[in-house]
């Protein structure tokens, strides 16, 4: 079977995609709401609801006929019954017999059929729970998980400048005008911060075509024909330019930060994001295991984002510290990796030779803590928080949760902290809640000479007559290899007799002169080479399962068999098939492999054939 | 599920108010045309024991079955119910009569053969009463009951009105849930037609589920279907009734009554197209959210000229009405049928 559509880039639930139908559309898209319309001859069209046809057969015929005329690039949305949430999908609704497999269709997401995949759902009546920010985010999750995905969204009237990078943050690739246009009706302007009435407005806050050259008199004292007009093609200029810096961000991996933002305007809004990242599994299932854009944490919710929170889950449930009988508690840098900074550099230089007895763990907001073996992974190289020395009680609650669970699981003999401030009370809350000893050797400034020499002392101390036969530089790949692909991996491929060469943070790791990793230190992961991969695919994580072929470049969607559920973008992925043993970065997440038809599932860089 | 049990599940949820069985539900005077003549109209809306239809489930938007007696009244209730209201005729010199009984007064169920034969005959005695109408479900009319009425009222007119609603099958039964067909009225109107009794047809603009433009093209379109059948024809706009599943989506914006743009739009082409037939309309509510409305400026003024567009029949009264809303709702007309399950709410 056919489909016309193929997402291409994904940010967490959001994605860029191509509808290919006469003209190709690039989503996430605003469309225009009376394009639908069959006279309009647009490239989707909407026959009309069953009322108008006055019955099912009648609605059926009548879209047979319109796919005979306008021909098989032309997207044709079901006759539907329009029933509202209250009854949709629950009070029985004429069946529309129109075939999914000649040309691409759309149906209304409550009136599918679960056997046939349309190329595009509606996801009909969302706009009634505009204002109820959880049953709008229960509906659109259900959706999502329900169709495809590589199936098309489309939510009809509902589009706001405010509320559009939201709705496609939430999995929505397409949007209307009919907000937009209503309002101009309604003498609203509509700005991405909110509506304005129009008698309120002193000036025109904008430079579109449509307003540049106006001034807000100038409509007010239009006659309504014209000022609708005016505003109509203001507000949609809007909504467009809404949609194409979305589409941007989605680009650049960076719709988080940008949503974050956007929502503040209404408190609605803002109740999506935070119960959205309630909906951890939802989300963290489509979010990249890196991205090229820095995590930038400026508001309450970075706490809450997924990949905050998966990295901390990480560090509980996937890292194991090497055994060492010190452990060292450091406040975070600005400069990433933390080990590359001002600060650090002298807290090592310190500890001098003692380094390597020590366990270094950096305190950090919002990612909990850093053990030092994971600093280049991401987002710990790569996020920057606003600091202010001022620590929120959320920040501090969040912080020592981490702290306190990596203290339980791992104990020390010795806890040193050389912190000051808020890292302090941090650590003294946690020190007091556990019951455990901690010394601290900061003398009010934690690079003051007083302070250095303290630590250095103390360090001194604790581990005279200590001993470490393990390599830094191993502990870290090690670490690296747990976080990326599960507890114990790292063992499994970096047995004692592994070399490691090249310099911080670019390891590469040998085994019989063989490579088999590779720091990659920008996006914080490490890759397999074949041999590499052989050690650790036995453990069945990460594999996608292919056909009896060769991959040449790419293996797409309809080419994967079986996909491990815990694959996200850009994870390393072991392909297993009859004819190839292969190696590369996962496009997409594993769920979405085993159900797209269509897209790019895999990124081959090594192919072994069998 | 069926509609129906959703809406029995809404009217289990309702209380029925607590009101004496002999005062009547609701009386009210009011004016309606008379053989081309503005007449006095006298409303007289009986408690009876209740619409059977609206009992098990029924209409959508019908809010009336809770006007219904909690215990049926006897035929003593029923007849002081009638001496209550007619004390409101006393400065009437000639006037309609209108009978409702939030359901059929045609069923014996709800008012027996012999109190309806009584309450007839003090209709006809007195003789300032030029006509009677009631109402009924189309099933109530048959040879037996249409006699019995035409037996007794020999000097005074008499009429039914049916809620037919719309003509199309699929709207009656899919979103209003009125439980009859076309044919079934239409065998009612033939039957009266027999009778010399006239027949007047209620319609509702824009039930659940449909677009302004759907609900407005119903009407136009039934209109066409029935001109040659009945003598008048009612248009309703659909109003938010208490306790009724339209209340629930109301409630949860999943409806949105009726412009009067719309109503306004259609009288103007059907009285072009069916000078001869009385066609009239009553905005109950109008202006008010739960009411058909356009916007806060104009929807009494166009109100009013719907109301008396129906007293004169002109349609010249409708003509000149303007308001800036009146671009807005055109753009609704344009955009309200490609919202999937959620109408434009201006």
């Amino acid at each position: 079977m056919t489909r016309y559509f193929e997402v291409h880039q994904r940010d967490g639930a959001a994605r860029t995609g191509s509808l290919y139908l006469n003209k190709t559309i690039h989503t996430p898209a605003v469309i225009d709401t009376s394009s639908l319309k069959p006279k309009a001859e647009g490239d989707i069209i909407y026959p009309g609801n069953q009322w108008y046809f006055g019955s099912g057969k009648a609605a059926t015929q009548a879209t047979l006929n319109l796919r005979e005329r306008v021909g098989k690039d032309k997207l044709l949305i079901m006759p539907s019954c329009t029933y509202p949430p209250m009854v949709a999908g629950d009070v029985t609704c004429e069946k529309i017999d129109v075939p999914a497999d000649e040309g691409p269709t759309g149906v209304a997401y409550s009136e599918r059929d679960a056997e046939t995949t349309r190329d595009l759902y509606v996801a009909d009546g969302i706009a009634c729970h505009e204002g109820n920010p959880r049953r709008l985010l229960a509906e659109l999750m259900e959706i999502r998980k329900n169709i495809a995905p590589d199936s098309a969204l489309y939510a009809p009237n509902i589009a706001l400048p405010e509320n559009l990078a939201m709705l496609i943050y939430l999995g929505v690739d397409i949007l209307d005008t009919t907000r937009a246009t209503i309002a101009a009706f309604e003498d609203k302007y509509l700005t991405s911060a909110g509506f304005i009435h129009l008698d309120r407005l002193a000036e025109l806050p904008c430079c579109c075509a449509h307003c540049s050259g106006m001034c807000a008199k100038e409509v007010k004292d239009m006659d309504k024909k014209q000022r609708a007009r005016l505003l109509e093609k203001h507000n949609i200029a809007i909504l467009e330019a809404e949609v194409a810096l979305v589409r941007q961000r989605i680009r650049s991996a960076s719709l988080r930060e940008y949503v974050e933002g956007r929502c503040r305007h209404a408190p609605s809004l803002v109740a999506m994001l935070r119960l959205s990242d309630a909906e951890y599994n939802f989300l963290e299932e489509r979010t990249a295991l890196f991205k090229p854009a820095p995590l930038l944490a400026t508001t309450s919710e970075s706490l809450t984002r997924p990949e905050v929170v998966r990295f901390a889950r990480r560090v509980q449930q996937r890292y194991t510290p090497p055994e060492k009988d010190v452990l060292l508690l450091l406040p975070c840098s600005a400069r990433k990796p933390y080990s590359i900074s001002m600060t650090h550099s002298r807290f090592r230089k310190a500890l001098g030779k003692n380094l390597k007895l020590v366990q270094e763990v950096i305190i950090t907001s919002p990612l909990g803590i850093v053990p030092r073996e994971l600093e280049v992974t991401y987002p710990a190289a790569h996020y920057d928080t606003t600091v202010t020395g001022y620590w929120d009680a959320e920040e501090h609650r969040w912080v020592e949760e981490c702290l306190a669970d990596f203290l339980l699981k791992h104990p020390y003999k010795h806890i040193v902290a050389h912190v000051e401030d808020e890292y302090r009370s941090i650590c003294e809350n946690v020190s007091k809640k556990l019951g455990l000893d901690i010394t601290y050797t900061s003398d009010g400034n934690v690079t003051s000479p007083t302070s250095l020499h303290k630590l250095e002392d103390t360090m001194k101390n604790l581990c005279d007559g200590l001993r470490y036969r393990g390599d830094y530089r191993r502990d870290m790949l090690k670490a690296i290899a747990d976080y990326q692909f599960g507890a114990g991996c790292g063992e499994a491929l970096l047995p004692p007799d592994s070399k490691i060469k090249a310099p911080f943070p670019r390891y590469q790791a040998f085994l019989d002169k063989e490579q088999i990793i590779t720091l990659i230190p920008e996006n914080g992961t490490i890759a397999l080479t074949i041999e590499g991969a052989k050690r650790i695919v036995g453990t069945g994580n990460y594999v996608v399962n292919i056909d009896g072929f060769v991959p040449r470049g790419s293996i797409l969607a309809p080419g994967v068999i079986d996909a491990d559920e815990r694959i996200r973008p850009n994870d390393e992925v072991f392909i297993c098939g009859d004819k190839a043993f292969c190696v590369g970065r996962a496009a997409m997440s594993g769920p979405e492999m085993i159900r797209s038809n269509r897209g790019i599932a895999v990124d081959v860089r090594h192919v072994k054939k069998l | 599920m069926n509609l129906n049990d959703r809406i029995l599940e809404i009217r289990q949820q309702q209380r029925i108010k607590k009101a004496p069985n002999n005062e009547p539900a609701a009386v009210w005077t009011g004016r309606d045309l008379l053989q081309g003549e503005v007449t006095n109209t006298l409303t007289l809306i009986f408690k009876t024991s209740g619409c059977w239809w609206g009992i098990k489930g029924g209409c959508t938007m019908c809010g009336f079955v809770y006007d219904r007696a909690s215990t049926p009244p006897s035929p003593e209730d029923l007849l002081q119910q009638y001496e209550k209201a007619l004390e409101r005729s006393s400065g009437l010199q000639e006037f309609i009569v209108k009978i409702f009984t939030s359901g059929s007064f045609l069923d014996e169920k709800e008012i027996d053969a012999e109190v309806r034969k009584q309450l007839l005959s003090k209709l006809e005695t007195d003789e300032r009463i030029k006509k009677v109408i009631v109402e009924t479900r189309p099933e109530f009319v048959t040879e037996d009951t249409l006699t019995s009425c035409t037996e007794v009222l020999k000097k005074t007119g008499f009429e039914i009105a049916i809620g037919l609603e719309t003509s199309s099958d699929v709207i009656r039964k899919r979103s209003i849930n009125k439980g009859f067909t076309y044919a079934g009225f239409s065998r009612a109107v033939h039957l009266a037609h027999e009778k010399d009794v006239t027949v007047k047809a209620y319609l509702l603009l824009k039930p659940p589920f449909l677009s302004e433009t759907e609900g407005m093209e119903d009407i136009i379109d039934t209109v066409d279907d029935i001109a040659d059948l009945v003598d008048t024809v009612s248009i309703n706009l659909c109003n938010v009734q208490r306790g009724t599943f339209v209340e629930r989506l109301w409630e949860r914006n999943q409806y949105r009554p009726p412009w009067l743009w719309s109503i306004v739009r259609i009288l103007i082409e059907s009285k072009k197209k069916h000078p001869e037939l009385v066609i009239t309309s009553d905005p109950v509510g109008a202006g008010s959210k739960r009411g058909p409305h356009n916007c806060r400026g104009c929807s009494h003024m166009v109100a009013d000229a719907i109301r008396d567009y129906s007293l004169t029949q002109d349609i010249s009264i409708l003509k000149n009405l303007n308001c800036d809303c009146k671009e807005e709702w055109e753009k609704v007309l344009e955009l309200d049928g490609l919202t999937f399950g959620c109408p434009i709410r201006p």
